[in-house]
């Protein structure tokens, strides 16, 4: 019978280093995604998944399996993120409160961006990078994490209405995106 | 969840393929076994059990404490030593009895003078001396001055009252006279001049051969010959097969 994530995160709080590896190989994934939509950039995504990895493991022995596993794990990347842009003072910090600010944009004629959009759909990703970051967190949060409306809002600190509001204008803007 | 349709969902998810590079996924695993390798509860102690390290602690240092408090007030009474407690005049009292039997129980050697033979010895003092006992023997068989000694202590007895006068009163009254009379004879028997009957030795106790021989001969050297004979005589009559060195022999003989 396959472990729950809660109970694989229990079993690695008690030293269970497998439960880890299981529990990263399930959502290394999606988490990637998260961040690298998050800051475009591939580099600087790397470095910060590997560091939300890493914020988990030292917090491993304060985990309680009250929540999700998803849920604590994305908010530890939300919070990574938010301490990303404060970081490179891209907005306001009254800004990030309301709105989480749009990363910089890539350098132009980036290969690897342009081999992406080509290959893989760009006027989705394209739609995707271009709407704001509370609305594009939204979308990858329900996509990438598979989180509910609730658990959204749980993760980003808003309330479940304005959660499920930034997730409608996402969905909205891409369907658009892939009409054209 | 109806705000994002399935086409959107799968349009994104065909488009959105990234994964993070072997690299990263080495070094995180790597980080997550080194911090769980370096835990030390997994090779020790549970964590339930380490959760009561404390109160466990604490636990066993206040019933040491109150064990050790009781003990200490346990044994209290016995610091102290006032005149008035029990035990000591138990002590006392047996004393004084066993003082009292041994006259009628045992020869008795009188005192050696210091300086002469026919100097007037104190009744205290006579008491004092070591007293053997290789058999028992009724009280007129003592020696005339112990049987003196013995009446006149009956008498003052029988003086103080009915309480003070044996051991049918075997209680606190007899025992505070009797070691009264102790305490009086303790003090005369610590004082130079009975030196040789110092110590306040019970009656009853009998003596080894060795010592019994040793005593002889310094009834012997101190030239008290009727008393080395008659111990003598005891003791052959007590240890008929008992061997003795060439040595002793010649401190026991009676000199010719």
């Amino acid at each position: 019978m396959e472990r729950s994530d809660e109970q694989l995160m229990t079993a690695y709080r008690g030293g269970d280093a497998a439960a880890f590896e299981a529990l990263y190989r399930k959502h290394r994934g999606g988490l990637f995604r998260f961040v690298a939509r998050s800051v475009r950039e591939r580099r600087l995504a790397e470095e910060l998944f590997q560091e939300v990895w890493l914020r988990l493991i030292e917090a491993r022995e304060r985990y309680v399996p009250l929540a999700k596993f998803s849920t604590w794990l994305y908010a530890i990347a939300h919070n990574r993120l938010i301490d990303h842009y404060r970081s490179s003072s891209l907005r306001s910090v009254e800004m990030m409160a309301e709105e989480l600010p749009d990363p910089p944009a890539p350098a132009a004629g980036q290969p690897e961006r342009k081999v992406e959009v080509r290959e893989l759909g760009g006027r989705l990703i394209a739609a995707l990078e271009a709407m704001p970051a509370a609305q594009r967190e939204a979308f990858l949060l329900h996509e990438e994490a598979g989180l509910s409306v609730p658990e959204i809002a749980e993760v980003t600190g808003t309330s479940e209405e304005g959660a499920k509001s930034r997730l409608r204008y996402a969905v909205a803007k891409l369907r658009e995106a892939l009409k054209d | 969840m109806s705000e994002v349709d399935k086409e959107l969902s799968e349009r994104y998810r065909a488009a959105s393929r990234d994964e993070p590079p072997a690299h990263v996924d080495a070094a995180v695993l790597a980080a997550a076994k080194r911090a769980v390798g370096s835990q030390p509860h997994p090779a020790g102690a549970p964590r339930f059990l380490r959760r009561w390290y404390v109160p466990a602690s604490l636990a066993a240092v206040i019933m040491l404490s109150v064990i050790v408090t009781l003990r200490i007030e346990r044994e209290r009474p016995e610091i102290g030593v006032p005149d008035s407690v029990p035990v000591v005049r138990e002590k006392e009292q047996k004393l004084a009895q066993q003082a009292l039997e041994a006259p009628a129980a045992a020869p008795v050697f009188p005192p050696a003078p210091v300086t002469s033979r026919a100097a007037p010895k104190p009744a205290s003092v006579q008491r004092a001396a070591p007293v053997f006992v290789p058999d028992p023997k009724p009280a007129r068989d003592a020696a005339p001055e112990e049987r003196q000694r013995e009446d006149s202590l009956r008498s003052a007895d029988a003086a103080r009252g009915p309480a003070a006068s044996g051991e049918a009163a075997g209680g606190n009254v007899a025992g505070s006279a009797a070691s009264g009379r102790m305490r009086s004879e303790a003090r005369e028997m610590s004082a130079p001049a009975a030196k040789p009957a110092q110590s306040p030795v019970p009656a009853k106790r009998e003596r080894a051969p060795e010592e019994w021989l040793e005593r002889i001969a310094e009834l012997r050297k101190l030239q008290r010959d009727r008393e080395a004979d008659e111990q003598l005589a005891e003791f052959r009559r007590r240890y008929p097969d008992y061997k003795i060195s060439e040595t002793m022999t010649e401190r026991i003989a009676p000199r010719k």
